[in-house]
């Protein structure tokens, strides 16, 4: 009789387990193998972004690569672009134009990581603060192209308070290049 | 002491319970996404009409009515005006706020203030919330519109859950009109505020909103769907570039309409603009414009899925039902004789009629209470899309836009199969209980 309700406790708990592992599709459909770019203007499309990686289980990190890679429909970095097949942990630094720098860490290269960037930088001196402010309230309303491709944070075509807006909720400091040298001008 | 204060078995089936809550927990959060409500904005002027003599000059504030909490970053507008007959004498942004650009150009200013703490939050809807104050002095005898450039108006906003995203939450600008007359009444308090003259229409007006739009597309014609607040004259400007060119026409007052435009181009992408009006057409409300692109005809024939659209989805007792069907590369199929089925005996529908790869039919309601029906679309016999509406004889057509549901809730067929699959798991586990409890 003990055994009988064992079963029974038993059956229960599989099938509740099966309809969990159905009804999951969305977590199975996931892209493997990539950085995703996250919480951003839906027309934002960054074409590169500067990458270095660094080794991330030695004290003293060593650059391994010093990269600028394609962004894949406006939203992926391919993590094997990055890191090759090396499955172990790396520390990877990326600037993507207009938003602050970051730190990612990658335990593996079939894994899923996202980071939400921080726009605002209109210099891309990875510093989000009065000069950005200022030289987008300036393209405020321009016509001109060299201006609007300068200042056009979210990628509208066109430079409005949405662009200055970044500018001004987000003043803060992008993390430094692991090799301490400035970040290119992509 | 040495008595157990909780037996294995009760252990183990305490555990397992809290297992599999834990599981169907995860389960349904899986499926669920959780959304706040977005705010929209709508932008217009403390004054529907402004009346003034030559040199005088008037105060008009900007006003947003928001829809929802939500921390403001920014406002911009482009106004359009006729500058032979006014201009603008001042522009200040309202307490709160730094005026950053203020540029008349060509009979237009161009205005944008950012709050001084660089967020400006919101904590409930709110109406009237002042934005900016502008002055302008008539200068010749005539009548202008001070109009909102559409695209160039703009609420810069972070929803306050997620305050690294920010959009403009303008769903619609409403326009004034500027009447300079020598026969105008003379302004009070020192020319500074002119004599607003307001109808009762106007007051109702004021208070008008698009409350939705969307499209529903075939290769050579678009159905525009249309929601008002409040029932007005619906116009739809169109063309292939952002300056319109082309208008349609609902003739009837209405708060909601299906507005269709016929003779596109296949394969070509338009613009279009919803606007709202009163009967004299002096005042409107205007949408923001919108885009879409046009399906090609499918060569193939061979059906993929299918779109079914009922609109309007709550009506008093008719309403019409919309089909596309579509091949694997997302071009509408057209020569086809599908079918609507419904799960009431109380509406009776036309068969469909093809427009281009469009298909359409009317379903009438002869229940005289609230009922709500379920479609399904057939091809062949088999199901390829599902919809559903309501019919409540009570709805007066002319109130219908300011009536919600209070809960919107769309369960769609994976729902349904998991809330079928809960509740035969929670039977299975009562039984499995029942059993341990008589061994007991």
């Amino acid at each position: 009789m003990r055994r009988f309700k064992v079963i029974i406790v038993l059956v229960v708990v599989a099938a509740v387990l099966a309809g969990y592992f159905l009804l999951r599709p969305s977590a199975i459909q996931t892209r493997q193998g990539v950085i995703e770019l996250t919480n951003l203007p839906d027309q934002y499309c960054p074409l590169l972004a500067e990458t270095v990686v660094t080794d991330a289980t030695t004290k003293n990190p060593t650059i391994i690569a010093n990269r600028t890679v394609k962004i894949l429909e406006c939203r992926y970095i391919l993590l094997s672009e990055l890191i090759g097949k090396a499955d172990y942990s790396r520390q990877i630094a990326i600037k993507i134009p207009g938003a602050l720098a970051i730190s990612i860490v990658i335990d593996s290269t079939r894994g899923h990581y996202q980071y939400a960037p921080t726009l605002g930088d209109a210099n891309n001196d990875n510093i989000i603060d009065l000069s950005d402010e200022s030289q987008v309230s300036l393209a405020l309303f321009s016509s001109d192209p060299t201006l609007i491709s300068t200042s056009d944070l979210d990628y509208d075509g066109k430079v409005s308070v949405l662009d200055l807006s970044f500018t001004r909720i987000n003043h803060r400091t992008g993390i430094n290049r692991p090799d301490n040298k400035n970040w290119g001008n992509l | 002491m040495s008595r157990q204060l909780v037996s294995t078995k009760t252990a183990f089936v305490l555990i397992s319970l809290v297992t599999m809550g834990l599981l169907v927990g995860s389960a349904l959060l899986n499926q669920i996404v959780f959304k706040a409500a977005s705010s929209t904005a709508t932008v217009y002027f403390d004054q529907s009409s402004v009346q003034i003599r030559p040199n005088a000059t008037f105060n008009i504030n900007v006003l947003a009515d928001l829809s929802a909490p939500v921390e403001i970053t920014g406002i911009q507008f482009e106004l359009n005006f006729d500058p032979k007959i006014v201009a603008v004498t001042e522009t200040e942004a309202s307490a709160f706020w730094k005026k950053v650009v203020s540029r008349v150009e060509n009979g237009k200013l161009l205005f944008v203030a950012v709050p001084t703490e660089g967020k400006f939050s919101v904590d409930k809807s709110v109406t009237e919330l002042k934005v900016a104050n502008l002055k302008f002095t008539g200068l010749a005898e005539g009548v202008t519109n001070l109009a909102f450039t559409p695209a160039n108006s703009i609420l810069a906003a972070s929803d306050v859950w997620n305050s690294k995203e920010i959009k403009n939450i303008v769903e619609s600008v409403i326009d004034t009109r500027i009447t300079v007359s020598g026969l105008a009444p003379v302004a009070k308090k020192d020319n500074l505020i002119a004599d607003a003259v307001t109808t009762q229409e106007d007051l109702v007006f004021s208070s008008q909103r698009i409350v939705s739009t969307s499209e529903i597309l075939s290769p050579n014609s678009a159905v525009i769907l249309v929601r008002l607040q409040q029932p007005a004259r619906i116009l739809i400007a169109f063309g292939q570039t952002t300056a319109f060119g082309n208008q349609a026409d609902f003739s009837n007052r209405t708060s909601q309409a299906a507005v269709r435009i016929a003779g596109l181009e296949s394969g070509k992408r338009y613009y279009y603009q919803v606007v709202a009006e009163d009967d004299n057409a002096t005042n409107k409300v205007l949408g923001q414009i919108k885009s879409f692109e046009l399906p090609a005809l499918s060569s193939s024939g061979v059906v993929d899925r299918a779109e079914l659209t009922v609109f309007p989805s709550r009506a008093a007792n008719e309403t019409v039902v919309y089909a596309t069907f579509f091949d694997k590369e997302n071009k509408v199929v057209g020569g086809l004789t599908p079918e609507l089925q419904t799960n009431s005996e109380k509406v009776s529908s036309t068969k469909f009629s093809e427009v281009a790869g469009l298909y359409q039919a009317v379903v009438n309601s002869f229940e005289t209470k609230k009922q709500s029906i379920n479609y399904t679309l057939l091809l062949n016999g088999q199901k390829y899309a599902t919809a559903s509406s309501i019919f409540d004889p009570s709805l007066n057509d002319s109130l219908d836009g300011s009536k919600q549901p209070l809960l919107n809730l769309q369960l769609n067929q994976k729902l349904i199969n998991l809330i079928l699959g809960l509740i035969a798991g929670l039977l299975l586990l009562g039984i499995g209980f029942l059993k341990l409890a008589r061994a007991k």
